[in-house]
């Protein structure tokens, strides 16, 4: 019987990055839609319901912070796990991710197996 | 006949100032074209170039994908790559070399480092084209290419800012801290580098950096001595302490001023403390500021009184900012504002008083 493949979106506006994330995740089983800003990342979220979502926080048009409090502060998503991208290791910007109810951040430049082992730790 | 020749005249006239125009509308309009036709080309090209970004991606992303972070050896993956599409490639390795880390980020260098991309930029390093060079240099300082030292810090006598700056900067990424000298040497060659290009250097080193800039800072003029104090800043070098005082002693330039309270205050430097209080009375009013709020907190609660003196100055600036001193210095500081809030005699440092007073009410929720 074929396992259940884990649903993920990455948002993400670097799309070299995005390309590779998605390959490295989907070879280690993850079904990867990335989109490439925040317009409407929350309704396809909403929409998709994955079992995980990766947000970079500098995106075009919504930035991922807002993205994340849409998320968490509607019932139907609240509980899907979100990782935090963020380009700075700043302690204000963390905490109002943590906040905010992110699971937990990584910050850029990153590798792909922290990323990949970040990812198997929260849904497991 | 003079009404008749006026009128020849005239027609002449007329017809010369039409011609005129008309030869003036006709170059505009060449003009307009040819830039028009200008504008299209360099927008072709710049569609043909993407185009053949995009399809070098399409094609060589799953290899390229499937080599990083692994052990395998770069030339297998890269001898496959027409030596033609060096420059695409090498915008494609860009684009993941700073979003990556760790081995991932080690297997993209090992690309510029132990393949066919090495020699490609080596003979870029030598070429005459400037803007080649300079991603050569760009490509092995990321790459941290030890081999190449050599032909950087040779680079960095060279009079051409964009050189020696990209040179300094590969170097310091490096972390060739032994160039520190070579380098600001290197920049006193230049003459239109300014103090910002030079700290952005000198930010690429490591923290260990600092430790060759205050063997240097003295015999430095003052423009290059307020790099290197924000460089000090930056790293927050506590080790600076004790030179700091001379430093502030002998400083005539503004900049160079300011930027030495900043950091006195910032590591709380005590040697310097004397020094710094003399500057709450400095004709400046941005350098009082400064003084202010450094002496603040170097001194504490204990220096309420030297900063109280701030809350009449007469700059507007430094009577907020000996108020906002003083409110976090409490319970002295807090006491003198309300002491100041009440008073008749000086108006205007009543109302600042009372105004950092009731912001501290509002966000202690409290009477103050």
């Amino acid at each position: 019987m074929n396992k259940q493949k884990k649903r993920l979106i990455y948002v993400e506006d670097n799309d070299s990055i995005s390309m590779l994330v998605k390959y490295k995740l989907s070879k280690e089983g993850f079904e990867v839609e990335a989109l490439s800003d925040g317009e409407h990342a929350f309704e396809i979220i909403q929409d998709q319901l994955p079992d995980i979502v990766i947000l970079d926080l500098m995106l075009p048009i919504k930035d991922g912070l807002t993205i994340l409090k849409e998320i968490k502060g509607n019932p139907v998503t609240s509980n899907i796990p979100v990782i935090m991208l963020t380009t700075h290791a700043e302690e204000d910007i963390i905490l109002k991710c943590f906040e905010a109810g992110a699971s937990d951040y990584i910050t850029k430049p990153f590798s792909t197996p922290v990323l990949l082992a970040r990812i198997n730790k929260i849904l497991n | 006949m003079n009404l008749l020749y006026s009128f020849i005249l005239s027609v002449i006239t007329q017809i010369s100032i039409l011609s005129t125009l008309t030869h003036i509308i006709l170059f505009l309009f060449i003009c307009s074209f040819l830039f028009v036709c200008v504008v299209l080309l360099i927008r072709l090209k710049d569609l043909r170039f993407n185009k053949k970004v995009e399809d070098f991606t399409q094609y060589w992303a799953p290899v390229f994908f499937n080599y990083i972070g692994s052990d395998k050896d770069p030339n297998e993956f890269t001898d496959r790559i027409p030596k033609k599409n060096a420059s695409i490639f090498l915008l494609f390795l860009k684009k993941y070399i700073h979003s990556l880390s760790g081995k991932e980020l080690q297997s993209l260098l090992n690309i510029i480092n132990n393949t066919w991309i090495f020699d490609y930029l080596l003979s870029d390093l030598k070429s005459r084209s400037i803007e080649r060079r300079l991603r050569a240099i760009y490509y092995f300082g990321i790459a941290k290419n030890q081999i190449i030292k050599p032909i950087l810090i040779s680079f960095l006598t060279i009079r051409n800012l964009q050189i020696f700056f990209q040179s300094a900067r590969s170097l310091a990424r490096m972390n060739a801290l032994e160039t520190t000298e070579r380098i600001l040497a290197g920049a006193r060659l230049q003459k239109k580098i300014s103090q910002e290009i030079l700290v952005s250097i000198l930010l690429e080193f490591n923290q260990e950096v600092c430790e060759y800039l205050i063997k240097r800072i003295y015999v430095e003029n003052e423009k290059f001595k307020t790099a290197i104090i924000k460089v000090f800043r930056n790293f927050n070098y506590q080790d600076a302490s004790p030179i700091l005082r001379k430093i502030i002693d002998q400083a005539k330039d503004k900049l160079l001023i300011i930027e030495c309270i900043k950091f006195a205050g910032q590591i709380e430097s005590l040697n310097a403390l004397d020094n710094i209080k003399t500057y709450l009375q400095h004709p400046d009013p941005d350098i009082r500021s400064e003084a202010v709020k450094s002496v603040k907190q170097i001194g504490g609660d204990t220096e309420s009184l030297e900063i109280s003196v701030n809350l009449y100055d007469n700059s507007w600036q430094v009577q907020i900012d000996a108020a906002e001193a003083l409110v976090n210095l409490k319970p002295v500081g807090i006491s003198i504002l309300k002491l100041v809030a009440v008073s008749q005699s000086e108006p205007r440092a009543a109302s600042i008083a009372q105004m950092v007073l009731s912001e501290l009410s509002l966000e202690s929720g409290q009477n103050v």
